[in-house]
């Protein structure tokens, strides 16, 4: 594996895995490690939020979804977008950007998330299936679209999107904890804060 | 008309110090052209591959057929003459509409020069054999595409066959060829290729339908400015063909402006970041052809002399992390019918599909690939049966070239075929290239099973 590559590789590896840490919504599973003890090419990614199915013609709530993601040896040069994402399940998911394509009822699924530059990162891949899944973005012309069924109704209904508004990854607000004494804020000082404190206590059965 | 030759600022960004030292930089590439100059080994008599036969291609075809010391002439390209070629294209006459422009070409070449061997390949450069096209001397690149251009230099440089390369822009009257070296320290084509601009405008989306295919758009330049091109490219290959005082184009760019009679030399500067790897194979030449190697012999190849296997080799190769790729290709696991779902494992090179492979067993339709089953290798430890299978059922043919990938790093491999081997003329007649049980006996490196 080239040089070149190869630390690539590795800083998605870190990355993508930091990522994994930080979300509640992301599980990322390295599956290929063409290299004894070098960075993985394939990794399997489940996103923990809101999508939608199509379930004997009903619209209804997709809570897990599986994508693989691939980076081939010139990924650096040029992208295969028919293989960098790969949408592995739900089967009957409903998007405008996943689907067989028109014509087709059965077949494998497949996920367009736009324009994927030569050189992209992992990170920014999660991030781009994570706002397709979600309806944070979709298509809503037909000819662009590989469900055009889907298409349509996302136009009916862009009220109900995105389906999902959580964030992919958990923000970060550090808490300061500091432990305070109700003297300081109680009125009547020290003994009404005593009384107050005990009548608590009461209340809580200790 | 009178030429202006400048240099250009590149040669002052072309040192990665970046700081501008003429004399220093002068100094190592006439260092390089040197090397370059004594590292082929120039054959008296021998073979080009002329990689497109378009407005440049079709020109250099009819000028290398009078170059006296090309024995071999291979014709790479796809495409079919249609009517507005023969005004732009230097297509022979009295050619119908439809024929393809390699063996058009080769016919006419023919009645040229009669003791020269024309191999004409109608099929794109990326599905054939890696041997039957960079098995030459030179390689000629006469393409309009950023992709088909980048893998044949890729491609060529990994051989280490250089690659003279040529273009024409229509619209200013542009001529420009360049000389690609297999040099670690010299540019490739990508190295000057913005990536996040090359790379998109030749891509395709699932959405634009199966396997779209990017058309590059026609150069519709002038046939005389494609013969301009194409003589320039010859002129560099006699450079090479009788050394002499000249000025080889090595790690150059010759840029001629027709319209206002000037002429640009330009330093390609390597780029340090360029995922290319810069470094020629050493590609080890199996007397076998793919219907006499196995997966697992092929695996085995790679093997130290005298390893134990317990006589049961599948299982042994099994436990290790050997994988078999092809450079470039990919291989397909599974495919699925579009109509009634009906699902099949599979195991073939994705460019080497048989309709047999795409029909649906049930009749229904067209069997569709899976993107998440299409691999770039083939890991020994994923294989049960079909390490039992000969690389020709998972679509090898003979020249092709495969890579096996293990804790000795990558060994590449080529096939025996036809257009096999650098330099070497053509083999008259012999066994077709992808035709199991060939008579020729089978030789293999350090077979722990005894290979014939």
């Amino acid at each position: 594996m080239d040089g070149i590559l190869r630390a690539f590789l590795e800083r998605q590896f870190v990355e993508g895995m930091e990522l994994a840490v930080a979300s509640d919504l992301l599980d990322l599973v390295p599956i290929e490690f063409p290299v004894e003890d070098g960075p993985p090419v394939r990794y399997l990614a489940k996103f923990s939020c809101t999508g939608l199915r199509i379930v004997d013609g009903e619209v209804r709530e997709a809570n897990e979804s599986i994508v693989g993601i691939t980076f081939t040896p010139d990924h650096l040069v040029t992208v295969d977008p028919m293989r960098v994402i790969t949408w592995i399940a739900p089967d009957d998911f409903y998007h405008p950007n996943v689907g067989r394509g028109p014509l087709r009822s059965h077949g494998p699924l497949t996920i367009c998330v736009g324009n994927v530059r030569p050189g992209v990162s992992l990170v920014d891949l999660l991030y781009q299936t994570f706002e397709i899944i979600t309806y944070q973005k979709a298509t809503m012309s037909e000819p662009d679209s590989l469900n055009w069924e889907a298409c349509q109704w996302a136009r009916w209904n862009t009220d109900r999107l995105p389906v999902d508004c959580r964030p992919l990854k958990r923000p970060s607000r550090p808490l300061e904890v500091r432990e305070i004494d109700l003297r300081e804020i109680e009125p009547g000082g020290a003994a009404a804060g005593e009384r107050a404190r005990a009548s608590q206590h009461r209340e809580d059965g200790w | 008309m009178s030429v202006n030759t400048m240099v250009t600022d590149d040669m002052r960004s072309a040192s990665t110090a970046g700081e501008y030292n003429t004399s220093e930089l002068r100094e190592s590439v006439q260092q390089k052209i040197a090397e370059c100059w004594t590292s082929m080994e120039i054959d008296p008599s021998f073979t080009v591959s002329l990689v497109g036969c378009g407005a440049t291609g079709s020109a250099a075809a009819f000028l290398l057929a009078r170059v006296e010391s090309v024995r071999e002439l291979r014709l790479i390209d796809h495409d079919v003459i249609e009517p507005h070629n023969l005004m732009g294209q230097s297509m022979p006459g009295g050619v119908r509409p439809g024929t393809p422009k390699a063996k058009a070409l080769a016919t006419a070449i023919q009645a040229i020069r009669p003791d020269l061997r024309v191999v004409p390949i109608v099929d794109r450069v990326e599905n054939r054999p890696a041997g039957e096209v960079f098995g030459a001397t030179v390689v000629f690149s006469n393409l309009d595409g950023q992709a088909a251009r980048r893998y044949t230099v890729e491609q060529a440089w990994q051989f280490g066959v250089p690659v003279i390369d040529c273009g024409v822009l229509a619209q200013g009257r542009l001529v420009r060829v360049t000389l690609y070296a297999p040099e670690p320290e010299l540019a490739c084509v990508i190295c000057g290729i913005d990536p996040a601009v090359g790379g998109v405008s030749e891509q395709t989306y699932p959405c634009a339908g199966d396997e779209a295919a990017v058309t590059p758009a026609p150069t519709n330049a002038p046939a005389w400015l494609g013969t301009m091109a194409a003589s320039l490219q010859v002129a560099e290959l006699e450079k090479v063909v009788r050394p002499g005082p000249s000025r080889l184009l090595v790690g150059q760019e010759l840029l001629m402006d027709v319209r206002f009679h000037r002429q640009y030399i330009s330093w390609l500067p390597r780029n340090p970041a360029c995922p290319f790897h810069h470094h020629p194979w050493a590609i080890e030449k199996l007397e076998c052809t793919p219907g006499d190697l196995s997966l697992a012999k092929a695996f085995a190849l790679t093997l130290p002399p005298g390893t134990r296997t317990g006589g049961n080799l599948p299982r042994w190769l099994r436990g290790t992390n050997l994988s078999l790729s092809v450079p470039t290709k990919q291989f397909v696991r599974s495919v699925q019918c579009g109509e009634c779902g009906h699902r099949r494992s599979l195991l073939r090179l994705r460019h080497r599909l048989r309709e047999s492979d795409l029909a649906c067993p049930r009749g229904h339709g067209e069997m569709l690939q899976i993107p998440h089953d299409i691999v770039d290798r083939l890991y020994a430890t994923c294989l049960d049966r079909e390490l039992s299978q000969s690389l020709y059922s998972i679509g090898l043919k003979g020249a092709d070239l495969f890579t096996i990938s293990g804790p000795h790093g990558d060994r590449h491999f080529l096939l025996r075929g036809s257009g096999a081997g650098a330099g070497s003329p053509g083999r008259q007649g012999g066994l077709p290239d992808d035709e199991p049980g060939a008579a020729a006996p089978v030789r293999s490196a350090h077979c722990p099973q005894g290979c014939p």
